[in-house]
């Protein structure tokens, strides 16, 4: 050993690993709470630390530490969801997403089932929450972005709007896709009874 | 007539804006006499209570899922670490 202490200065005045230890549950809470989606959560507060080192000399201390990393990670955030409100409905995939449900003369093709369960009954259950759970990151990313957005945080369609840059006409558009392909997979997968014990929900880690 | 198709459309977008009376009365006239589209308007408006009931109880936000799994933090701090190593000594040089 020489002793080396001429650790290079970028490198010795940066600790990610100290961020990860002392900020990554902040971060990873922060992003969960608008995501509700452990992968995508996870994702963003990788995203944002990279960002972080990347930038790393534009903090100058004026901010905690936390507070410039959480600021990073909201920009990652909108970044996120707005990726999910750009490319148009009209765009290919989401028309044969409608295809699958209706055939050439508007009519149901996938008609819904009767629900033999209650779904209110349902919110009590620790299954369904796994099967919704598992809906949400089986839709289209950006449509279940939208959804989250507007049934789970509840925001007003117009702030929606506002925060994706789509028409109202969009969103309704990316709603009504998300609501046909979520109820669908929750038929599926829970509430149609009859065959859903074959299509129990199993959690891959 | 208009085809199941245009009123599921017109069914979600009633959830968000409120339509017009005619319109209204046509669609109420269609699910009459279509039951699968009955069904859909009944339960999308189950789902947005079951995507609200599910968030205002969401469990995933308390307790231990609030926090980064091991495996998570395990693998961000290797690619962090990744990151850093590969950083230029002194980004001023």
């Amino acid at each position: 050993m020489d002793g080396s202490s001429q650790a290079a200065p970028g490198k010795s005045t940066l600790d990610p690993q100290r961020w990860v230890s002392e900020h990554g549950n902040v971060l990873f809470k922060y992003a969960m709470a608008r995501m509700h989606n452990r992968d995508v959560a996870e994702d963003l507060v990788q995203e944002a630390l990279l960002a972080a080192l990347k930038s790393a000399d534009s903090f100058k201390g004026n901010s905690t530490e936390r507070t410039w990393l959480v600021g990073i990670l909201k920009h990652k955030l909108l970044d996120h969801l707005r990726k999910a409100g750009r490319e148009r409905p009209s765009d290919t995939l989401d028309d044969r997403l409608e295809d699958e449900f209706f055939d050439d003369r508007g009519r149901w093709k996938i008609r819904p089932a009767k629900w033999t369960v209650d779904p209110h009954e349902a919110l009590k259950q620790e299954d369904f929450r796994l099967v919704f759970e598992k809906c949400l990151e089986e839709a289209p990313e950006r449509l279940a972005r939208v959804f989250v957005l507007r049934e789970l945080d509840e925001l007003e369609s117009d702030e929606i709007c506002k925060l994706l840059e789509v028409t109202s006409t969009n969103l309704w558009v990316m709603l009504h896709r998300a609501r046909l392909k979520l109820r669908q997979c929750l038929e599926l997968n829970w509430l149609g009874g009859g065959e859903t014990g074959a299509k129990s929900p199993a959690r891959e880690s | 007539m208009r085809t199941c198709k245009e009123v599921a459309a017109r069914l979600s977008q009633g959830l968000e804006e409120p339509l017009p009376l005619g319109e209204r009365m046509s669609l109420r006239l269609h699910m009459m006499m279509c039951r699968y589209c009955s069904r859909y308007f009944v339960q999308i408006q189950a789902l947005r209570e079951l995507a609200r009931g599910y968030a205002a109880s969401d469990v995933s936000l308390h307790g231990e899922g609030q926090k980064l799994s091991p495996d998570a933090r395990e693998r961000i701090s290797q690619v962090v670490d990744k990151a850093q190593q590969e950083r230029p000594d002194d980004p001023s040089a």
